[in-house]
């Protein structure tokens, strides 16, 4: 089994080798496997860090944003011909352990989607943030009616055929919703699996700000009306 | 009314002056600049003189026309510019990434990695 290991970042030289390094050197149920970082046009070393980490950089010579950079992780997962792919933050805040938990319920439980939820630690999600995230799990549950508890999650497993068949087109973070929306459209079988976050003072100050809420909003809707 | 004027004459100045620096960095053509400095002319010297829209209401249909019914024209017409606009940019900015994406995984197609068969 093929394993696609899918990273977008950008202006992550502080955190990106951490996060490749710390990625299993093997994984029960895999055969091959390979770490894609979209290189979302860092105007730090990031792509040159990374590639010398050992990673394969794709790079956007345009910042365009986290979801534009998911879809292009998720067509390189397809050219590979990857059973599964499974995408993960750069900042760090995921434990790169836990893929083979995902990796686990694909292939034994045959999900076609894994969502890492960030329950386990809601306490210690900053304030501002858990309130985004709360926000956002209700506007999705609106727009796509499917509710899930961490609908902004960056840690997600995908199948081959979650892979094939999700249609995505957001370019920013209102993606993970639109991931929401497409598993309800496409019926795949999915679960939440809780995660450990590992908050620093770096990853705190990555990732959405809360006002980006509204922005997020008001892109699904123009979206939606557009459809 | 004064409102109105003022705010016609704030934004006509700022585009005014946008398109006069575009024009000496020779971003644009004579033609568009002419046309903007046009434009906003006519937008000023309307705010600042109403009655000759119905004036010239009145000489072409013989009816005429309340300020209500120039603003609510205006609003329309403001909105089907803005469908516009934001249709082409969304449009723009869905090749522009397409493009990105396939520079992106240009290296990809060819490197080892998937063309081990």
């Amino acid at each position: 089994m093929k394993l696609a290991i899918l990273i977008p970042a950008f202006n992550e030289e502080p955190t990106i080798t951490k996060v490749i390094k710390a990625i299993p050197k093997k994984i029960v149920g895999i055969s091959e496997k390979e770490i894609f970082i979209i290189d979302d046009g860092s105007e730090d070393r990031t792509g040159i860090i990374a590639r010398n980490a050992g990673a394969m950089v794709l790079t956007h010579l345009v910042n365009q944003g986290v979801g534009a950079a998911t879809i292009t992780g998720l067509e390189a997962a397809k050219l590979y011909d990857a059973d599964i792919a499974i995408t993960i933050d750069a900042d760090g805040q995921h434990d790169p352990k836990e893929i083979e938990k995902i990796v686990n319920l694909i292939v034994k439980k045959k999900y076609d989607v894994v969502i890492g939820s960030r329950l386990l630690q809601r306490k210690e999600m900053p304030k501002f943030k858990a309130f985004g995230n709360f926000l956002m799990n209700w506007v999705t549950y609106a727009i796509y009616g499917l509710w899930v508890k961490d609908s902004q999650s960056g840690f997600k497993g995908f199948s081959k055929k979650a892979v094939r068949e999700l249609n995505l087109t957001c370019r920013g973070y209102e993606i993970c919703s639109e991931i929401i929306g497409e598993i309800n459209r496409n019926n795949l079988k999915f679960v939440e699996m809780p995660i450990k976050t590992i908050y620093t003072e770096y990853s705190k100050k990555r990732g959405q700000y809360p006002l980006n809420a509204v922005n997020i909003v008001l892109k699904l809707i123009i979206k939606l009306i557009l459809k | 009314m004064l409102l109105v004027k003022i705010l016609s004459l704030f934004f006509g100045v700022i585009v005014i002056a946008k398109t006069m620096t575009d024009f000496k960095k020779k971003e644009e053509n004579w033609q568009v600049f002419l046309f903007w400095i046009i434009v906003w002319l006519g937008v000023i010297f309307v705010a600042f003189n109403p009655a000759i829209i119905n004036e010239m209401v009145l000489k072409l249909s013989n009816r005429s026309i309340t300020v209500g019914q120039i603003v609510g024209i205006g609003f329309v017409f403001m909105l089907y510019i803005l469908y516009r606009v934001y249709v082409k940019a969304h449009r723009q900015e869905k090749q522009f990434s397409r493009l990105i994406r396939k520079i992106a995984l240009m290296d990809l197609k060819s490197s080892k990695i998937v063309n081990k068969k």
